[in-house]
C-alpha cells in the first residue's frame, strides 16, 4: 500500500466519544441550564480536545453562546439563571461551591462579539489583567504586552503608539486587541464568542488566521454563527439546536456528510 | 393651506417658535439684570439744575439723573403738590439721586422738569465717595491739613489726589492690621480661654496650667496693647488732612480725609476715562468687603461665601450621591424594595428647599450640632460652636438637597456603560468591585459630572434653606483665613443670593440700593455660569477621554 | 424525491439553480442515452446518415457539460454548498464529465458504423448488438437512479458492470479467432473491437456514475471497492 499524506490543514480527527484524559481540556457532563422556569440547555455533554479549536454552531437562540458561557461562568451575572451538571477543567468541577469565580476566569479567557477595548490605552488594556493581579513591574509588563501583541499578531501595527488610546483602533485591530488583552494572562481556554461578527471580512480572515495559530498555546472554543467560518477555523464543530447538542464531530465529516438530518439541514440551508 | 399644514412645515414653525420664545426670555432676562446691573458702575454725569418753585423761590439741586418719568397732574394733586394745570396733562419729572446724607433729609429728590430754569453738567462737580454716609456731591474748594489749607499755588486736583492716596494707605494699613495681627491675637486669646475652660471642666486644670496659660495670654494682651497703639496713630496720621466741599445750598462742608475713598469728576471725564473708571468700580466690587449695611462698597465675602459652600456641598454631596447610585443600580437586588427606594430618591428632589431649610436647622444645627458641642466643645458652652447655623450645615443641608440629581444621574450613567465592557473586565478575572473601580466608575465620571452641574446650579441660586442654616446678612470673618486650622467651617458666611434679598428688601434705602441689586444679580448669575462652565469644561474633558463604544 | 431535499433551501434562487443543474444533466444524460441507442441502430442496420447525424450531436453533448461546469463553478462560488448540496454538486461534476467521456465513446462508435462492412463481416457487428444493449441498460437504470438519486438502483446497476465486462471478454475471444480465421478482415475486426472496448467504457462509467449516487446519498466513498463489500457495507448500515 502507498501511504498517501492528508492534503487537507486539519488535524487528524480524533474519537471524540472516548477522548482520553490526558488530551481533554474541558468535560462537559449533563449540563442544563435553566433561566428562571425556561430552559435554555438539556442534558450537554461533550469533551473538548486540548490545543484544538473546537466550534460550537446552530441558529441563534440555539444556547451556544449559553453553553459557552458557562465555561467561565459569565452566567453568574444573570439573575435567576440555575445550572444543574457539571463541566469539569483538569478534572475539577468549576461549578463545585469552593471554585474562585475570578481565578476561574483567569484560566479561562473570554473574547465577545463586539470589539471591548477598555478605555485606556493600548499598553494598559493588555496589561489590565495583570494589573489584577498585582503585577506591577514595569519591566514584567513590557514583556508581556509584547508577548501577547506579537501572539496576537498587532505588535507591528501598535507597537509605536502603545500609549495611545484603543479607541483609536479600526474594528479588527480592536477585536485583537482585546485578543491580546485575553491572552496576556496566559489562559488554558480561549472562548471566543462570535469573535468576527461585528467585523468586515478582511479583519474577520486576520482574526481566522489568528485562530488558527493560537490553538499551538490554548485550547480555543469559538462560537460562530458564520457556518463557513466554522469549518475553516475549527477541528470540532458542535452543532446545537433549541438547547439541545445534536451533533459532534469533526469539522471535515461534520461538513460534508453529517449524520443528523436537523445538522444537514442546517449547514446546507434548509428549512429546520 | 390645508397642503401647508401637510407639508409638516408648521409643526417646525411651532417647535422652532417655542424655541425662540425661550431663548429671548434667557437672553432678555441676562440682558436686563447686565444693562441694569453695569450701568450701576458707569460714571453717570452730575447734573446742575435751577429749578424755581411756584412761590418764586429758586433752588439749586446737585445730582445724578436717576429716572425720568411721566406723570399727570392729576396724580399730583392728588399727592398735594401744588401744581397748576389740566388734570389730563402729563408732566415730565426727574428723580435725583443728591446724596449728602447728613444735610439732605433723602438720597433722592423729585424735579418736575417744568420748573428747571437752568441745568448744567459743570466740570468741577465731583464725586466723592466716602466710608460712611455714601456719596457727597459738590464743588472741592480746598484741602485742608491740621486745619490749614495747604493748595497754596499748587493745583487741587494734585494735592488732593496725593493727600487722598495717603489717607487711603493709611486705611488699608489700618484694617490690615486689624483684620490680619490683631484678628490674630484676639482668635487666640479666645482659645486660651477656651483651653483653660476645658481643663477646667475636665477638673485637670494645674496650677502650672493656669500659670502658663495667664503668661501666654498677658504676653497676647501686651501685644496687642502694642499693636492698638499703632493702630490708634495710624488712624491719627489720616485724620490729619481733610477736605472742603462746597454743596448744592451753597455751604462749605469739612470732609476728614479718612473717610474719603475716591473722588471724581465724571463731568470731566473722557470715554476712556469713565471706561477706566467703570472696570475699577467693577474690581472694587468684587474684591471690597461691603459698607453702610451692605448698600455701598463690594461683595467680595459673598462672592467667597457662595463659592467656598458650593465647593463644600460638592465636596459632600458626590461621593455620596455616587455611592449611593453605585448601590442602587450595581447591588441593590432588583425587587420592589429598590423601586421604591428609586422612587423615593426622585421625589425627594420635589420637596420644596425651604423644608430642607427646616431639617437642617432641627436636625443638624440642633440635633447633630449640639450634640457635637456637648462632646468636642464644652468648653465653649452655653456659646455654640456646632450647635448654630454656619457654612458646614449649610453645605451639608444642599448636599442632601441636591443628593437626588447626583443619583438619578450617576445611575443613568452607569446604565449607559456597555454591559460588554463589564464583561470583558471581569472575564479577565476581574471582581465585581475591581470592574467598578478600574472601568466603570471612569467611564460613568461624565455622568457624574453631569450630576454635579445640575446640584451646583440649584445650589448656588439656593437661598431659602440657607437662610435658616448658616447664612448671615454680614459676616465678620470668612470661613478661610490664616488661623490654624484655617478652615471654619463653624463660622456663618455671606452668600449673594441672600445679599440680594438682604439689600433689595431690608437695607434702609430700597431705592438707592436697586442698581445693588441688579449688579449682585449679574454677578451672582456669572459666578453660577462660572462655577457650571467649569464643571462642563471638566466633563466635556471626561467625555472625550471615554467616548468609546456608545458609536 | 424526499432524500434530494431539493426544495426546501430557504433560499428560492438556491432551489432553482440546483433543480435547473440536476435538469440539465438529466438532459445530458438523455442526450448519450440516444447517442448510444441510434449508434447501435446504426451499426445495426448500416445506416451511414444516422452514423452522421452522431457525430455532430457529440459536439452538442460537449457544450452542455462546459454549460453545467460553469453553472456548477458558480453555485460553489455564490452559495458555498455544505453536506448534501456539496456532495450533489460534486457527484454532478464528476457525472457530466464521464457523461461528456461517453458521448466521445459513442461517437467513436458511430465512427465504426460509417464503416462499410460486408455480409460475411456483419456478423461481427450482431455480436456487438448484446454488449451494446446491455451497456444500455445499464444507461437507463443508472440515469433513472440519478434522477431519484436511488442508491439500492445505483448498487444493482454497479453489479451489472461485472456481467457487461464478462460479455465484453467473451466478445473479445470471438473476436479474435475471427482474426485468427482471417487475417484480411484483421483491419475491420479490430474496428469491431474498438467498438467493443467502448461499450465496455461506457459500461464501466456507468458503474462511475452509480457510484457518485452512492457518494451523494451515503457520503461514502466506495470507489475501488469490491462489489460485494460494497453491498455489504452499504446496507449493513441501512
Amino acid at each position: 500500500m502507498i501511504s498517501v499524506t492528508p492534503i487537507s490543514s486539519h488535524t487528524e480527527n480524533l474519537d471524540l466519544a472516548n477522548l482520553s484524559a490526558d488530551k481533554t481540556a474541558l468535560a462537559i457532563r449533563d449540563l442544563s441550564l435553566h433561566y428562571g422556569e425556561a430552559q435554555a440547555l438539556y442534558d450537554i455533554s461533550m469533551k473538548i480536545p486540548k490545543h484544538r479549536v473546537t466550534a460550537f454552531i446552530g441558529p441563534s437562540g440555539c444556547g451556544k453562546s449559553t453553553l459557552l458561557r458557562c465555561i467561565n461562568r459569565m452566567n453568574d451575572l444573570v439573575d435567576n439563571c440555575r445550572v444543574a451538571g457539571e463541566i469539569l477543567l483538569s478534572d475539577k468541577n468549576i461549578y463545585d461551591k469552593d471554585v474562585d469565580v475570578a481565578a476561574l476566569r483567569r484560566r479561562v479567557g473570554m473574547v465577545f462579539q463586539r470589539p471591548n477595548p477598555f478605555p485606556k490605552s493600548i499598553y494598559e488594556n493588555v496589561v489590565y489583567g495583570m494589573r489584577l493581579q498585582g503585577v506591577n513591574d514595569r519591566r514584567t509588563l513590557d514583556e508581556v504586552v509584547e508577548r501577547s501583541l506579537k501572539g496576537a499578531a498587532l505588535w507591528d501595527e501598535v507597537k509605536d503608539r502603545l500609549n495611545e488610546s484603543a479607541f483609536g483602533l479600526s474594528g479588527g485591530q480592536q477585536q485583537r486587541l482585546v485578543i491580546a488583552r485575553a491572552i496576556a494572562i496566559e489562559p488554558e481556554v480561549l472562548l471566543l464568542d462570535e469573535p468576527t461578527s461585528a467585523l468586515d471580512p478582511i479583519s474577520t480572515l486576520t482574526i481566522e488566521e489568528l485562530i488558527t495559530e493560537l490553538k499551538e498555546q490554548f485550547t480555543v472554543v469559538i462560537v460562530t454563527h458564520n457556518m463557513q467560518q466554522a469549518a475553516r477555523v475549527s477541528d470540532q464543530t458542535a452543532f446545537m439546536y433549541m438547547g439541545k447538542l445534536i451533533e459532534y464531530a469533526d469539522t471535515n465529516t461534520l461538513f460534508t456528510t453529517p449524520t443528523q438530518k436537523q445538522t444537514e439541514d442546517y449547514i446546507t440551508g434548509r428549512y429546520g | 393651506m390645508k397642503h401647508w399644514f401637510k407639508s409638516g412645515k408648521p409643526y417646525i414653525w411651532l417647535t422652532a417658535g417655542a424655541v425662540s420664545v425661550s431663548l429671548i426670555a434667557v437672553l432678555g432676562l441676562l440682558a436686563l439684570i447686565a444693562w441694569r446691573g453695569l450701568s450701576y458702575f458707569w460714571p453717570a454725569a452730575i447734573h446742575e439744575l435751577e429749578v424755581k418753585a411756584h412761590d418764586g423761590s429758586t433752588q439749586i439741586i446737585i445730582g445724578e439723573i436717576y429716572e425720568r418719568e411721566e406723570v399727570s397732574i392729576e396724580r399730583l394733586q392728588e399727592a398735594g403738590l401744588a401744581v397748576s394745570g389740566n388734570a389730563d396733562e402729563m408732566l415730565e419729572r426727574w428723580l435725583l439721586k443728591i446724596g449728602n446724607r447728613e444735610y439732605m433729609p433723602l438720597d433722592f429728590m423729585w424735579v418736575m422738569a417744568p420748573q428747571i430754569v437752568r441745568h448744567d453738567t459743570p466740570q468741577d462737580l465731583a464725586v466723592i465717595e466716602r466710608s460712611k454716609d455714601g456719596n457727597f456731591y459738590g464743588y472741592i474748594v480746598d484741602v485742608l491739613e491740621h486745619g490749614q489749607s495747604i493748595v497754596g499755588t499748587a493745583v487741587l486736583r494734585d494735592v488732593l489726589a496725593e493727600r487722598m492716596q495717603r489717607a487711603v494707605q493709611l486705611n488699608e494699613q489700618a484694617s490690615a492690621l486689624q483684620q490680619g495681627a490683631i484678628g490674630s491675637i484676639n482668635y487666640q486669646l479666645n482659645r486660651l480661654r477656651l483651653e483653660r475652660r476645658g481643663l477646667e471642666l475636665e477638673q485637670q486644670l494645674t496650677a502650672a496650667d493656669e500659670q502658663r496659660i495667664q503668661e501666654q495670654q498677658q504676653e497676647l494682651q501686651q501685644r496687642y496693647q502694642e499693636l492698638e497703639q499703632k493702630l490708634f496713630s495710624l488712624r491719627e496720621e489720616a485724620n490729619r488732612d481733610s477736605l472742603v466741599v462746597r454743596d448744592m445750598r451753597g455751604m462749605e462742608v469739612v470732609i476728614p480725609m479718612y473717610r474719603v475713598l475716591d473722588v471724581t469728576y465724571p463731568n470731566d471725564m473722557g470715554l476712556f476715562g469713565k471706561l477706566g473708571h467703570f472696570f475699577g468700580q467693577i474690581g472694587k466690587f468684587i474684591t471690597e468687603d461691603p459698607r453702610e449695611a451692605n448698600t455701598e462698597g463690594g461683595v467680595f465675602p459673598a462672592i467667597f461665601g457662595t463659592v467656598f459652600m458650593v465647593l463644600l456641598m460638592s465636596v459632600i454631596v458626590t461621593p455620596f450621591g455616587v455611592m449611593a447610585a453605585i448601590y442602587l443600580h450595581e447591588y441593590a437586588g432588583k425587587n420592589a424594595i429598590t423601586k421604591l427606594i428609586r422612587i423615593a430618591v426622585i421625589n425627594l428632589a420635589g420637596v420644596p428647599s425651604i423644608v430642607y431649610g427646616v431639617f437642617g436647622l432641627g436636625f443638624f444645627v440642633y440635633m447633630v450640632g449640639g450634640s457635637l458641642d456637648q462632646i468636642f466643645y464644652p468648653e465653649a458652652l452655653p456659646s455654640p460652636t456646632f450647635g448654630t447655623p454656619g457654612v458646614m450645615w449649610s453645605a451639608i443641608t444642599l448636599a442632601i438637597l441636591t443628593l437626588p440629581v447626583v443619583i438619578v444621574s450617576t445611575e443613568e450613567g452607569l446604565s449607559r456603560i456597555p454591559s460588554s465592557l463589564r464583561e470583558g473586565s471581569l472575564a479577565l478575572g476581574a471582581t465585581k468591585a475591581e470592574t467598578l473601580w478600574r472601568i466603570i466608575l471612569p467611564m460613568a465620571s461624565p455622568a457624574i459630572m453631569t450630576g454635579l452641574i445640575l446640584a451646583v446650579a440649584r445650589a448656588a441660586g439656593e437661598v431659602a434653606p440657607l437662610m435658616l442654616v448658616g447664612v448671615v446678612k454680614s459676616a465678620p470673618m470668612l470661613p478661610v483665613d490664616g488661623n490654624f486650622p484655617y478652615f471654619h467651617l463653624d463660622r456663618k458666611f455671606m452668600h449673594l443670593g441672600f445679599h440680594i434679598y438682604d439689600v433689595g428688601f431690608q437695607s434702609p434705602n430700597v431705592e438707592a440700593a436697586r442698581p445693588l441689586v441688579y449688579a449682585t444679580s449679574l454677578l451672582l448669575v456669572t459666578v453660577i455660569i462660572g462655577l457650571n462652565l467649569t464643571a462642563i469644561g471638566v466633563r466635556n474633558h471626561l467625555r472625550e477621554k471615554y467616548r468609546s463604544l456608545e458609536n | 424525491m424526499d432524500k434530494l431535499n431539493m426544495s426546501r433551501h430557504i433560499s428560492g434562487k438556491f432551489n432553482d439553480e440546483l433543480e435547473a443543474v440536476r435538469n440539465q444533466v438529466l438532459t445530458m444524460g438523455g442526450l448519450v442515452e440516444q447517442q448510444l441507442r441510434d449508434s447501435l441502430r446504426a451499426i445495426e442496420t448500416s445506416d451511414h446518415e444516422l452514423a452522421e447525424q452522431i457525430l455532430q450531436r457529440d459536439e452538442k453533448i460537449n457544450a452542455l457539460e462546459m454549460q453545467i461546469d460553469e453553472a456548477c463553478v458558480q453555485i460553489i462560488a455564490k452559495r458555498q454548498p455544505a453536506a448534501s448540496d456539496l456532495r450533489l454538486i460534486i457527484a454532478i461534476f464528476k457525472t457530466i464529465s464521464d457523461l461528456e467521456r461517453m458521448g466521445d465513446e459513442v461517437e467513436r462508435i458511430g465512427r465504426v458504423a460509417l464503416e462499410s462492412f460486408n455480409n460475411d463481416q456483419q456478423h461481427f457487428l450482431v455480436s456487438l448488438e448484446n454488449l451494446g444493449q446491455q451497456v444500455l441498460v445499464m444507461l437507463q437504470r443508472v440515469l433513472d437512479a440519478f434522477a431519484r438519486m436511488d442508491m439500492n438502483a445505483a448498487i444493482d446497476v454497479h453489479q451489472m458492470d461485472a456481467q457487461a465486462d464478462r460479455q465484453y471478454e467473451a466478445l473479445t475471444r470471438q473476436l479474435m479467432t475471427y482474426m485468427m480465421e482471417d487475417p484480411r478482415g484483421i483491419p475491420k475486426v479490430m474496428n469491431v473491437l474498438w467498438s467493443a472496448r467502448s461499450l465496455e467504457r461506457i459500461g464501466d462509467r456507468c458503474q462511475n456514475i452509480a457510484e457518485y449516487i452512492i457518494f451523494f446519498v451515503k457520503g461514502k466513498d466506495v470507489r475501488h471497492v469490491s462489489s460485494d463489500t460494497l453491498r455489504q457495507t452499504l446496507t449493513g448500515q441501512q
